[in-house]
């Protein structure tokens, strides 16, 4: 299910998404998908943002308005934030992103199988993205994804139990 | 190649290595084409496990780690604190410390034996030479010189059952090898070294001219000679807190009468007949309460003219065991302080010219090596011991004349602080006492202090070696020793239970019942 489109994308690892009015909001935490030709590119919404800069529009004529500030018609916009961890790339997993998504490229909710299958490398459960996403991302967003492994993710249980306890010290 | 330096501070240096490293280790580094050695002190994980991963009993914290996003191998290197001890300067012929420590970066290399045979002063079996093992983490000999342990002494220094006594024996069958072939003399209070006698039949310590002697004295053959003894000796054996001023005071008139009567040699009668002279109208209970305890002195160990017959127990590749086991304590010490007062005599009197050929007794004009076992005994660190006073002497004065001295105790904090830190050269084995190990900290060179923590972990037959009889404080295996060490050991008792429950079966020995020998009795 598609939850929003690529508007902007800040770096390798940060992503802007407009969220189509009126749909119903994910949470914070949850892991979402955007899907490539030949990859799935596995994130996590960092945040959701309600924010529009308005104040640029008085000094930007009217007829490139479209252009430049294209969503400023619907005030109700809003978008996710969303942290890229990793590629699933045929049926291998890396926890590294070196193509970003494009502008207008589809946001979807990680499926369980696929959950699954980006949380196995090399046949054996891991959650190797956690220690290098330590700095960007904040530690109850990484509770949430730890806890969507754990259910989604019988065989990390043991190991994520572990890395929670962790994550909650610091 | 072992490890990188990583920084440096007034302390020493820190490299960072991957492999397992013990504490007392040597390693060099090269600068300026020479090759520094260095110390490994204590090491730690360069990084340390998430607590957290090491909270589960079955999951492995590697993986766990490995899950988390971590490389368990980070894990595997260890960050080794070490001093710099030297280069070595052959024309001084010993280390020198470059006061600088490497660079970050610096590679930090294995020593091995082209770098360590440097430690010892002395090439294994040259003349002068005592090879007592092999440095712990190599097999590098560590030969101690036998010409700085008999002239400024040396200490065995060790917890029961670390192999004090077995360490002594080392040095004992080194001393008496045909490039050393030393006098030495074994004060045992235990009985223990009887073993060594072994030396005489084996090929390790014969040639065609030379066949090291033992001699065991047994304790009934030991005698004090009565005229050997000082007044505070008298004092000290009939005094038995009963005795009064006066007493005392008639008594040296007696003794210092006969000494001074240019009679040196005298009997116990002739002492005797000499306080009685002294007896009149004002002092008949008096004179009466010394005779009495003038008493003390026809003990068996005393005698008129047999005494301690120092030429015939040192000779040169001759080693006398004093076996005092089963003698009073005071005795012992009372022994030992005549064995040395005379000792140092002779050799004072020999150096100085004042005995010659003809002073049958107390001519003796080489150097001497004295075993003293139990030390804390006959110099200890809290009240007296009569044989106190003349060890501290001969601890501090021997050297120049040629008296050298083995300190072996278990008790360091027990032995007198002065005599210990006068042994130049230490052995010391594991010491778990911490009052112990502070009293050794105390009175050894400041260079071996931080190999101090290794004393509680050291194995059975590991020493510390320093001092200076050898270049660097060392940890060393200490070799395995040619005679056989049976009496050291401690008993099996289970299975000398179990031998004499064997014997009783074998012998059938009836059992007494304790009705039965009651009705002998009836």
């Amino acid at each position: 299910m598609v939850i929003g489109d690529i508007i902007r994308v800040e770096d390798a690892n940060t992503y802007f998404v407009k969220i189509p009015p009126d749909a119903q909001k994910e949470r914070i935490g949850r892991m979402v998908k955007i899907q490539k030709t030949d990859e799935i590119i596995v994130g996590v919404i960092k945040n959701i943002s309600h924010t529009i800069r308005e104040e640029l529009i008085p000094y930007i004529e009217p007829d490139k308005q479209p252009k430049y500030a294209p969503f400023n018609e619907d005030f109700r916009n809003s978008y996710y934030v969303v942290h890229g961890l990793g590629v699933i790339s045929s049926g291998s997993v890396r926890y590294v992103i070196d193509s970003p998504p494009d502008i207008r490229d589809k946001l979807e909710l990680l499926s369980p199988d696929e959950l699954r299958k980006f949380h196995t490398q090399n046949g054996k459960p891991s959650a190797a993205y956690f220690h290098t996403s330590r700095d960007a991302l904040d530690k109850n967003l990484l509770l949430c994804i730890a806890e969507q492994v754990e259910s989604g993710c019988p065989e990390c249980r043991p190991m994520m139990r572990l890395v929670k306890k962790h994550i909650g010290r610091d | 190649m072992l490890g990188t330096v990583n920084n440096s501070d007034e302390e020493g240096f820190k490299f960072i290595s991957c492999e397992r490293l013990p504490a007392g280790m040597f390693v060099y580094y090269n600068d300026a084409e020479k090759n520094i050695l260095c110390r490994v002190g204590h090491a730690q994980p360069l990084n340390h496990y998430p607590q957290e991963f090491l909270m589960d009993m079955e999951l492995d914290a590697d993986e766990v780690s490995r899950f988390y996003g971590l490389d368990p191998e980070d894990f595997k290197y260890y960050s080794y604190a070490a001093s710099v001890i030297g280069y070595f300067d052959a024309a001084m012929d010993e280390f020198v410390n470059p006061r600088t420590n490497p660079a970050s970066g610096v590679k930090i290399t294995r020593a091995g034996d082209e770098v360590l045979k440097d430690i010892s002063k002395i090439k294994k079996g040259a003349a002068g030479s005592a090879f007592m093992g092999a440095v712990l983490s190599a097999d590098t000999a560590i030969v101690l010189s036998v010409r700085d342990i008999v002239s400024q002494h040396v200490s065995v220094i060790a917890s029961t059952g670390a192999g004090k006594s077995y360490t002594v024996g080392v040095l004992v069958e080194e001393l008496l090898k045909p490039y050393n072939m030393a006098p030495v003399l074994i004060f045992d209070p235990h009985g223990e070294y009887s073993s060594l006698g072994e030396v005489q039949n084996m090929p390790d310590f014969i040639t065609p001219s030379y066949r090291p002697k033992v001699r065991t004295v047994k304790p009934e053959s030991i005698k004090i000679r009565i005229s050997d003894l000082l007044f505070s000796d008298f004092v000290s054996i009939m005094d038995d807190g009963t005795m009064s001023d006066k007493m005392k005071t008639l008594f040296r008139s007696a003794y210092h009468n006969l000494k001074n009567n240019s009679k040196k040699k005298f009997t116990r009668n002739e002492l005797k007949q000499e306080i009685e002279a002294l007896r009149d109208s004002t002092n008949e209970p008096t004179i009466e309460g010394i005779l009495w305890r003038f008493g003390k002195m026809y003990g068996s160990i005393f005698d008129d003219f047999q005494t301690i017959p120092l030429a015939d127990y040192f000779k040169v590749g001759k080693l006398t065991i004093m076996d005092v086991s089963g003698i009073e304590e005071t005795f012992q010490q009372l022994i030992a302080s005549v064995m040395l007062r005379r000792l140092f005599d002779a050799r004072e009197g020999t150096e100085n010219n004042r005995y010659n050929e003809t002073h049958v007794d107390k001519f003796l004009p080489y150097p001497v090596f004295v075993v003293i076992e139990e030390a804390h005994r006959f110099a200890p660190h809290s009240g007296e011991a009569k044989s106190k006073s003349i060890l501290k002497t001969i601890l501090s004065e021997g050297r120049k004349f040629g008296v050298g001295v083995c300190l072996v105790s278990q008790r360091p904090s027990k032995l007198d602080a002065d005599s210990l830190s006068q042994c130049m050269t230490q052995i010391t084995m594991r010491i778990i006492n911490p009052t112990d190990q502070q009293q050794i900290a105390q009175s050894i060179e400041s260079a071996s202090r931080e190999l101090i923590s290794e004393l509680p972990s050291l194995a059975k037959g590991q020493a510390i070696i320093s001092g200076v009889a050898i270049n660097t404080p060392t940890l060393v295996r200490i070799r395995k020793r040619l005679t056989s060490d049976a009496r050291g050991r401690s008993k099996d008792a289970p299975e000398m239970w179990a031998a004499q429950k064997k014997y009783e079966e074998k012998h059938d020995r009836a059992e007494v019942r304790a009705d039965e020998e009651m009705d002998v009795g009836v």
